[in-house]
């Protein structure tokens, strides 16, 4: 069963088998987990939405109709939509907590290796916390899940072009928002535009 | 100031953070068994219609029948009543004012 594609898996979860619904969720569960936490900044807001992700695949999953895009972007587009709404809910701008950032490594470093980590990792977790919705889905998908432009596009429903571009704007507003907090010494409270 | 402050980034410095500061998490493994297991137990909601038989169809339509009739016949007295009732009201009313003209008018052959 896990050996199917992703094609002939939805095929099967379409008809109702929730063991191919269960090899589809072991794909991803990871990507759209990352992705939702470093959008929302913290575990108990991440797996509750990615739960909710999952849940909502699972009703519609029928009524997915192939149009040549991969699953994933239709799962991050869930995700998206339910991320929106989460910060819609909250009324507040999308914020990374850097402690918890920070703090849950995968590779489970040491507290103190932790706090040794570069201010220059802490600057910039900061100025992305700040970004617009777009620019920060980019980078999640680029440095968190190494996709290529190509599939960002897809995800974005933008051409690959179109991703360089904003890519190539993100980073000099980063670095140019990086630079500005050095010069003040830290603070930067305003929206990146 | 110091050093820091004065430093210029390249895009390639940035970019380099980014790979160093944006890494996998990874979710908690129970979490992860945990919604699989409500995922596969998850079943959509349904609602069992029960089948029916011709006979209980026939019975169904004279009840529908026999309501809707017996709605129409309620619903023609009750405005018969209304009417009557109305003509009733009007008919008293015309007497009323007849009996106020008589006695008001005096007697009709002087004393």
């Amino acid at each position: 069963m896990s050996e199917l594609s992703d094609e002939a898996a939805l095929a099967l979860a379409a008809q109702g088998d929730k063991k191919a619904f269960g090899v589809l969720y072991e794909r991803y569960v990871n990507r759209i987990y990352n992705y939702i936490y470093y959008r929302t900044g913290n575990q108990y807001d991440a797996e509750d939405l990615t739960a909710r992700v999952f849940f909502r695949a699972m009703r519609h999953i029928e009524n997915y109709t192939d149009r040549g895009l991969p699953l994933s972007a239709w799962l991050y587009r869930i995700a998206h939509n339910l991320v929106a709404n989460w910060h819609r809910d909250k009324s507040r701008r999308p914020e990374l907590p850097l402690e918890e950032i920070l703090l849950v490594r995968p590779n489970g470093d040491h507290p103190e290796s932790v706090l040794l980590q570069s201010e220059e990792r802490e600057k910039l977790l900061k100025i992305i916390g700040y970004l617009p919705d777009n620019r920060q889905q980019l980078l999640i998908l680029k440095f968190v899940h190494h996709l290529p432009n190509a599939e960002i596009g897809q995800i974005m429903g933008r051409t690959e072009g179109a991703v360089k571009s904003l890519y190539h704007r993100t980073l000099l507003s980063l670095r140019d928002e990086y630079e500005k907090l050095e010069k003040q010494g830290g603070s930067n409270d305003g929206e990146i535009k | 100031m110091n050093k820091e402050s004065t430093r210029k980034f390249n895009l390639e410095d940035i970019e380099a953070i980014l790979e160093g500061s944006l890494q996998q998490v990874s979710p908690r493994p129970e979490f992860v068994r945990k919604l699989r297991q409500r995922l596969i137990d998850f079943s959509r909601p349904t609602v069992d219609v029960p089948k029916i038989n011709s006979f209980q169809y026939v019975l169904l339509a004279l009840a529908g029948i026999a309501g809707g009739a017996l709605f129409l016949v309620t619903g023609t007295r009750a405005v018969l009543s209304l009417l009557g009732a109305l003509g009733v009201v009007h008919y008293l009313r015309k007497q009323q004012d007849e009996q106020k003209h008589f006695s008001t008018s005096g007697p009709i052959y002087p004393a």
